[in-house]
C-alpha cells in the first residue's frame, strides 16, 4: 500500500462519493431512492464546498437529461439510482450514447421488476444496463464488490467515460452499497485522472462529431468558441440529421469504439485458474462469496478456480473463452435468474459445461451453496 | 483469524451504532480488516434490528456472519430469532439481562450484563445500554480493544451523546472486568 493516503471506514455508497470527487466530478443530479440514497446524501454534503453543484431533480428522467447537459457544459457529472429509477433513465442513457456524452450512472441494484424489493440485494439489471435503451449502441459497465472497489471503480468509470465518450454504468448492489469497510484513499497526486480530448483544430475547421483516427471525436464544452450541433437523431459528422451510409457509419462507430477496444477496457481477476477443472465466473458481491467457496474447495482438495469480472460490458469474452478452454465446468452464481451465464455460454462456445446458479430470494449466496456446486463435479 | 460479531435487539436501541463503533474500533484502531452491515429499511426503525461485523487479520472474502463467534442480544425477540446461529459449545453470548430473562441451557458461554439497568441508574439514559454492552464485551472477549472503542465513539458520536457513551463504555468495561475476575477466581456467575 502506498504511503501518504488515508484509511477511512466507509459504506460502498460513501466510497463511491469519494471516488467521484477524486475523479473530478463536480456535478450531481438525481432523485433519492433506496439503496442508493447515501450517494445523493454524500454528494449534497460534499459537492458545494468543493465548488460543485448538486441538483435534486423532479424525477430520474429529468436527472439523466440534466446529466447529459452538464457534461456538455464541460462538467464531469454523475447520477445514482436503483432499478425503478434506472428504468426511467434509459431514455437519457440512449441520448448520452448517441451524443457521445461522457457521464457516470450508478445503479445500486435491488430486486425487481418494478418496485421490486427496495431493501434487498440483486443483480437483476445486468442486461438492462447493456440493452436498456432503444437501438444499437455500446456502453461500459463495471461491477464493484467491495467498498475499496466502489471507490476505485467510480474513478475508473469517469476515466473510461472521458476516454471513450460514453455513458459508464457502475452496477453495484445493496450489499456492496451498505457494507462498511476500510477504504484506502491515496493522495490526489497518485490518482490517475483522464479528461476528455479537446480539439486540435481551430473553431472554423471543427465538426462536432468528426472522429479522430481512434474513432472518438474531441469534445469541447459549449461556450468555448466551438460551434456545436448536438441532436438526439442519427447524425453525420457535422451533427446534422443523417440517413443511409452516414447514419450507418455513426451506429457502427458508436458500437466499435467500445467493442473493438474491449481488450483495453475489460478487466478481470483470476484465482487458481491454471489447473482448475471447475471455474466459478462471478461479479459484484457474489464474487466475495465465490472466493470463499473456491478457497474452501481448494483446502478440501477440489481443483476449483475463480474468474471475477470487474467489467461486465463490454463482456470480457476473451478471458472467459480462455478459461473455458482449460476447464471442464463453469459455474455462474448470480443474484438473478441466470443472465451473465448466457454470455458465459456464448463466450465459451461449447468448450465446457456452463451451469447457472441463480438466486432470487433477495439474499446473496452463502459460500456453502457454491461449495456444494463445486463438489458436484469431478475433483 | 476471522471472527464474526452480531448484535441484535429492536430499533431505537442503538444497535446499528454498536456495529459502526465495533467496526471503526477494529478497522481504524486495532488495525484489522472489517466488514460491517446492518438491517436495512423499516425494520431498523422500530422492528427487529441487527448488525454484523466480520473482523479479520486477512482480507475479508465473504462479508457476512455465518456462525457468529460473539453475539450480543438485547431483546427476547432477537434471542428467539438469532440465537440458533451460534455454535452452542464455542460461541460467546452476551445478553442484556434487564431485557432478556431466560437463556437455553445448551449455550455454554453466556454473560449476563444488566446493561439497561446500569445505563438507567448510572447514566440516566436507557439508550446508552448498547455502549455498556460493548464495554463489557471488550473486557470479556477481547474482540476489540477498550481504547479502540473509546476512540471509535469519539469519531462517530456527536456532542453530549459522546460523553454519555464514553461513560457507558467505562461502566460496561468495569462490569466486564469484575465478571472476568470472578470467573477466573472460580466463582459461579
Amino acid at each position: 500500500m502506498a504511503t501518504g493516503g488515508t484509511i477511512k471506514i466507509m459504506q460502498g455508497n460513501e466510497a463511491c462519493v469519494e471516488g467521484a470527487l477524486a475523479a473530478g466530478c463536480r456535478f450531481y443530479t438525481g432523485y433519492p431512492i433506496e439503496p442508493a440514497s447515501e450517494i445523493a446524501e454524500g454528494m449534497a454534503r460534499q459537492l458545494p464546498p468543493a465548488g460543485g453543484i448538486f441538483v435534486q431533480m423532479e424525477d430520474e428522467l429529468a436527472s439523466v437529461i440534466a446529466l447529459v447537459g452538464a457534461s456538455w457544459g464541460g462538467w464531469k457529472a454523475m447520477t445514482a439510482t436503483s432499478g425503478p429509477g434506472f428504468c426511467l433513465m434509459q431514455d437519457g442513457i440512449g441520448l448520452a450514447a448517441i451524443t457521445e456524452t461522457p457521464c457516470v450512472i450508478v445503479d445500486v441494484q435491488r430486486g425487481g421488476p418494478a418496485s421490486g424489493q427496495s431493501t434487498a440485494p440483486s443483480q437483476g439489471d445486468v442486461f438492462q444496463a447493456r440493452y436498456g435503451a432503444n437501438g444499437d449502441y455500446s456502453l461500459i459497465a463495471l461491477a464493484p464488490s467491495t467498498s475499496q472497489e466502489m471507490f476505485e471503480f467510480t474513478i475508473k468509470a469517469f476515466n473510461l467515460a472521458e476516454r471513450y465518450r460514453v455513458p459508464v454504468i457502475v452496477l453495484a448492489d445493496e450489499i456492496v452499497a451498505h457494507t462498511r469497510e476500510r477504504v484506502y484513499i491515496p493522495p490526489a497526486d497518485q490518482i490517475a485522472v483522464v479528461n476528455r480530448k479537446q480539439p486540435a483544430v481551430p473553431p472554423a475547421e471543427f465538426l462536432t462529431f468528426k472522429p479522430d483516427a481512434d474513432g472518438i471525436p474531441p469534445m469541447p464544452a459549449f461556450n468555448t468558441g466551438y460551434k456545436l450541433c448536438v441532436i438526439s437523431q442519427v447524425h453525420n459528422e457535422k451533427g446534422f440529421r443523417a440517413k443511409g451510409k452516414e447514419g450507418a457509419a455513426l451506429i457502427r462507430r458508436l458500437t466499435d469504439k467500445i467493442e473493438k477496444n474491449a481488450g483495453a477496457i475489460c478487466e478481470v481477476e483470476e484465482l487458481y485458474t491454471e489447473d482448475a477443472t471447475t471455474i466459478v465466473v462471478c461479479y459484484g458481491s457474489v464474487a466475495r462469496c465465490a472466493r470463499r467457496a473456491v478457497k474452501d474447495a481448494r483446502e478440501q482438495g477440489w481443483k476449483a478456480g475463480l474468474l471475477k469480472l470487474n467489467t461486465l460490458w463490454p463482456f470480457p469474452a476473451k478471458q472467459v473463452k480462455a478459461v473455458a478452454a482449460r476447464a471442464q465446468r463453469i459455474l455462474v452464481p448470480e443474484m438473478n435468474i441466470g443472465r451473465i451465464a448466457l454470455e458465459v455460454e456464448r463466450a465459451s462456445g461449447g468448450a465446457c459445461e456452463v451451469i447457472p446458479l441463480p438466486k432470487l430470494d433477495g439474499k446473496c449466496h452463502i459460500p456453502a451453496e457454491i461449495l456444494a456446486a463445486i463438489k458436484g463435479g469431478c475433483r | 483469524m476471522r471472527q464474526e460479531f452480531v448484535a441484535a435487539g429492536f430499533g431505537s436501541q442503538g444497535i446499528i451504532s454498536m456495529g459502526i463503533v465495533v467496526c471503526t474500533a477494529a478497522g481504524l484502531y486495532d488495525n484489522k480488516m472489517v466488514a460491517q452491515n446492518q438491517s436495512n429499511g423499516p425494520v431498523a426503525r422500530g422492528g427487529a434490528c441487527r448488525t454484523e461485523v466480520v473482523i479479520s487479520d486477512a482480507e475479508i472474502d465473504y462479508p457476512r456472519a455465518l456462525t457468529p463467534d460473539i453475539m450480543i442480544l438485547m431483546s427476547e425477540q432477537a434471542r428467539d430469532r438469532y440465537l440458533s446461529e451460534v455454535n452452542p459449545e464455542q460461541g460467546q453470548v452476551l445478553i442484556d439481562s434487564t431485557l432478556v430473562a431466560a437463556m437455553p441451557p445448551q449455550i455454554k458461554n453466556v454473560y449476563r450484563i444488566p446493561a439497561t439497568d446500569i445505563a438507567e441508574t448510572k447514566l440516566g439514559q436507557r439508550a446508552a445500554a448498547g455502549m455498556v454492552m460493548l464495554g463489557a464485551m471488550a473486557a470479556l472477549t477481547g474482540l476489540v480493544s477498550y481504547q479502540g472503542l473509546q476512540a471509535a465513539v469519539r469519531d462517530t458520536g456527536e456532542g453530549d451523546a459522546t460523553t454519555v457513551d464514553l461513560k457507558a463504555l467505562e461502566e460496561g468495561y468495569a462490569y466486564g472486568r469484575t465478571m472476568l475476575m470472578a470467573r477466573e477466581g472460580g466463582a459461579i456467575l
